[in-house]
C-alpha cells in the first residue's frame, strides 16, 4: 500500500492480519490503516470476524500472520498489559469486588502513578462522562447505562492512544442508545482520540464513524466514508448488509460509452425486462452483473407512468408496512420475487390511494441503481 | 405432576436415614453416658469429657492432626488452586489431557493403594516416616479434591474480567492477585476447609506413612477401640464430628456464597 503524498502516517496499520481457529478463518488478510483522531467503525454480521480483530489490535489473539503497527512500531510480542491502548468490552467486564472508584482507578494504580495524581484524573474522568455521586457503589448496583459509563470512564483515564469499543451500545435500550452515540462522538472529538469501535448495527455505525470498514466471512471487503458505503457499495454482501435493497440479478448488455449507460437484461423469472443503469466502465458483455436498489429511491405510481419513462415495471401491491416516519411497500414482480419500496410519510394522510393487492408501477432513474459486478 | 409425601416415600426416607444417622446418633448419646459400659445407659455424665483432658496420648495426637491437617490443607490448597488455574486458562498446552486426568485419577483411587504407594515412595528415598511424610501423603491425595472445587468456579468466571485487568496494564501476575484470586476466594476457602477434613478423617494413608511420634487422632482412636471400646473415645469421635459438621457447614456456605456472587452473571 503505497503512502498517498502529503497524508501523516497511519496511528494504527494492519498488513495481511489472518487468525484462524482450528480451521475457521476468524480474519482473512486485512489491511487497513487508520489515522489518528478518527472514528473508525468495523461493522459486519455476528460472526464475521470484527472482534477477532480488534484483539489482535488489543493484544488478546495472536495473528498466524502479517504485522499490526501502532504508532509506526511493530506489536509483535508485546504483551497486551503493554499496548497502549485499552478496550471497552462488550460484556463492560467490571470488575465487581471494587467499588466504581477503584475499578477506574485501576489501570492508573498499576502504571504506578501517584495516589493524588491517580485521585484526581479519577475525579476527572467522573466529571467528563458524567457519573458524579456514583463513586462508592458496587457494579451490581448499577443500571445498564451506567456500567456502560463506569467502563468507558475506566478505558479512557490511562488517555490511551488508541480506544477500542466492542459494540459499547449493545447492552442499552433504544433510547439510551441513540443518546449515548451523539455523545460518544461528541467526546471522541472533544478528546481528539481515536477510536476503533465494532458493530453490527449499521445505524450506528452510520452514526457514528468517519470511516466504516465493511466485513464479511473475515474478509475487509469495503472502507470508506458512511454515505460512500451506503451510495456504492461494493459487493453483493455490502448492499444487503448496509441499509435494505431489493437485489436483482441480471446479465450485462451493450454499454453506451458517451453517456455512460449500461443495458442489463433483469432475470425476474419467466419476464426479463431490461433495464438501463450508470456505469463507469463496461463488464463484459454476457456477464452476471446485479442491480441494488434502495427503497427510498425507486418511484411507484398508482397509474401507468408516460410512455418514455426509463426503467419501469409492473407490480402488485403485497403489502405495507407502516413504520411511522415511512411507509414500507412490499410488490411483487409479475415474474416472482419482490421488490420494497419506502414511501415518506410527510403529511397526515398515510397511504392514501394504496391498499393490497393493487396494481402498481415502479421505476427507478438510471443513476439511481447500483451495479454490482461482484 | 408435584412429588407426594406417599407412606412407601416417607418409610423408605426413615429407614434410609436411620441407617445413615443411628450408629452416629448412638456414638454421640453414649458419649453422655455415665456407665462405664459401652451398651448399657446408665444416666446423664459429661464424665467422659473430662476424662479426656486427662488422657495424654489422644491429645497428643490431636495436636498432630489439628497441625498436619491445617499444613497439609494450605499447600494442597494452594497446589490444587494452582493446577486447576493452569487447566482452565491456559487452554490447550501438550500435556493438558494427561495433567487432567492425572488429577483426577487419585479422587478414585483406594485409599490403600495411595498409602502403600507413598509408603513405598518414602522407603525408596530413605526418608524417616513421621510428620512430614503424613503432611506430604494427605497434600497429594487431598489436592486433587482443591482443584475440581476451584476448577468449578474458575469455568463460570467471565474470562474477560481478566483481559480487562491486563488491558488497563496489570501484569498476569497483578492480574491473579487482584482479580481473580479475590473473585475465586470462596471456592479457594470451601477446597482448604474439604482438604482439611479429608486429613482430620484419615486413618487408611496416615497408617501406611506414618512413623514413631506421629500419630494422628484417628489412628489413636483406633488403637485404643482395638483394646476396647470406652466412653472416652465415644466423647473424643463426638468431638470430631461436630469440627467436621462446623467445616461442612461452612464449606457449604462459602460455596453458596460463591454461587450468589454478584460478580458471576455480572459480564452478561
Ligand atoms: N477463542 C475462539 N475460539 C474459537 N473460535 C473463535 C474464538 N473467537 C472467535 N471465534 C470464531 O471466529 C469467528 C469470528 O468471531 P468474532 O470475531 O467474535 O466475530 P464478530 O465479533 O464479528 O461477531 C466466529 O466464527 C467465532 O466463532
Ligand atoms: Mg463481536
Amino acid at each position: 500500500m503505497a503512502e498517498p503524498p502529503g497524508r501523516p502516517a497511519p496511528l494504527i496499520r494492519f498488513e495481511g492480519v489472518t487468525k484462524s481457529f482450528g480451521a475457521a478463518r476468524a480474519v482473512a488478510g486485512v489491511d487497513l490503516d487508520i489515522a489518528q483522531g478518527e472514528f473508525f467503525c468495523l461493522l459486519g454480521p455476528s460472526g464475521c470476524g470484527k472482534t477477532t480483530l480488534m484483539r489482535t489490535l488489543a493484544g488478546f489473539e495472536t495473528p498466524d500472520s502479517g504485522r499490526i503497527l501502532l504508532d509506526g512500531a511493530d506489536l509483535a510480542g508485546v504483551p497486551a498489559h503493554r499496548r497502549p491502548v485499552n478496550m471497552m468490552f462488550q460484556s463492560y467486564a467490571l470488575f465487581p469486588h471494587m467499588s466504581v472508584e477503584a475499578n477506574i482507578a485501576f489501570g492508573l494504580r498499576q502504571d504506578g502513578v501517584p495516589r493524588a495524581e491517580i485521585a484526581e484524573r479519577v475525579a476527572a474522568i467522573v466529571r467528563t462522562v458524567q457519573i458524579q455521586g456514583l463513586e462508592k457503589r458496587r457494579p451490581h448496583q448499577l443500571s445498564g447505562g451506567q456500567k456502560q459509563r463506569v467502563a468507558l470512564a475506566r478505558a479512557l483515564v490511562k488517555r490511551p492512544l488508541v480506544l477500542l469499543l466492542d459494540e459499547p451500545l449493545a447492552a442499552l435500550d433504544r433510547k439510551l442508545r441513540e443518546d449515548t452515540r451523539f455523545e460518544l462522538k461528541e467526546l471522541q472529538a472533544r478528546l481528539g482520540l481515536t477510536f476503533l469501535m465494532v458493530t453490527h448495527d449499521q445505524d450506528e455505525a452510520m452514526a457514528m464513524a468517519d470511516r466504516i470498514g465493511v466485513m464479511e466471512k473475515g474478509r475487509l471487503v469495503q472502507v470508506g466514508a458512511p454515505a460512500e458505503v451506503y451510495e456504492t457499495p461494493a459487493t453483493r454482501g455490502v448492499a444487503a448488509f448496509v441499509g435494505d435493497s431489493t437485489l436483482i440479478e441480471g446479465v450485462a448488455g451493450a454499454f453506451d460509452g458517451a453517456a455512460a449507460r449500461l443495458r442489463v437484461r433483469a432475470a425476474l423469472g419467466a419476464s426479463s425486462p431490461e433495464f438501463v443503469v450508470a456505469a463507469r466502465e463496461a463488464p463484459a458483455e454476457g456477464s452476471a452483473v446485479t442491480l441494488a436498489l434502495r427503497p427510498e429511491k425507486l418511484r411507484l405510481w398508482t397509474e401507468p407512468p408516460e410512455a418514455g419513462t426509463p426503467n419501469v415495471l409492473e407490480a402488485e401491491v403485497w403489502d405495507l408496512g407502516y413504520l411511522g416516519d415511512k411507509t414500507l411497500v412490499r410488490l411483487r414482480l409479475p415474474g416472482g420475487g419482490t421488490v420494497r419500496v419506502s414511501r415518506l410519510n410527510a403529511s397526515r394522510r398515510p397511504e392514501a390511494g394504496l391498499s393490497a393487492h393493487q396494481r402498481a408501477w415502479i421505476g427507478f432513474d438510471p443513476a439511481d441503481a447500483v451495479l454490482l459486478t461482484r | 405432576m408435584t412429588p407426594r409425601l406417599t407412606a412407601f416415600n416417607v418409610v423408605s426416607l426413615t429407614l434410609g436415614f436411620a441407617f445413615l444417622y443411628l450408629p452416629i446418633v448412638l456414638l454421640v448419646v453414649f458419649s453422655f453416658n455415665e456407665s462405664k459400659l459401652v451398651t448399657v445407659w446408665g444416666g446423664f455424665s459429661t464424665r467422659w469429657y473430662a476424662a479426656l483432658l486427662g488422657n495424654g496420648p489422644l491429645l497428643e495426637a490431636a495436636w498432630v492432626s489439628l497441625r498436619i491437617g491445617v499444613l497439609s490443607a494450605t499447600f494442597a490448597t494452594v497446589l490444587g488452586t494452582l493446577a486447576a488455574v493452569a487447566l482452565v486458562r491456559f487452554g490447550r498446552f501438550a500435556g493438558r489431557t494427561l495433567l487432567t486426568g492425572m488429577v483426577y485419577a487419585p479422587l478414585v483411587m483406594p485409599e490403600v493403594i495411595t498409602g502403600l504407594s507413598l509408603l513405598l515412595l518414602f522407603v525408596a528415598l530413605d526418608v524417616d516416616r513421621g510428620f512430614w511424610t503424613v503432611t506430604l501423603a494427605h497434600v497429594s491425595f487431598s489436592m486433587c479434591f482443591v482443584t475440581v472445587v476451584v476448577q468449578s468456579r474458575l469455568v463460570t468466571m467471565d474470562r474477560s474480567l481478566e483481559e480487562a485487568a491486563m488491558d488497563l496494564g496489570a501484569t498476569p501476575l497483578a492480574t491473579f492477585f487482584q482479580v481473580t484470586l479475590p473473585l475465586i476466594a470462596p471456592a479457594v476457602a470451601a477446597g482448604w476447609m474439604l482438604a482439611f477434613t479429608l486429613s482430620l478423617d484419615d486413618l487408611v494413608i496416615a497408617s501406611f506413612t506414618s512413623g514413631p511420634g506421629a500419630t494422628t487422632l484417628p489412628m489413636r482412636i483406633y488403637g485404643q477401640v482395638r483394646l476396647g471400646v470406652s466412653p472416652e473415645i465415644n466423647a473424643a469421635c463426638t468431638i470430631m464430628i461436630g469440627v467436621v459438621t462446623l467445616a461442612i457447614l461452612a464449606f457449604s456456605i462459602a460455596s453458596k456464597r460463591g454461587l450468589a456472587e454478584p460478580g458471576r452473571a455480572e459480564g452478561a
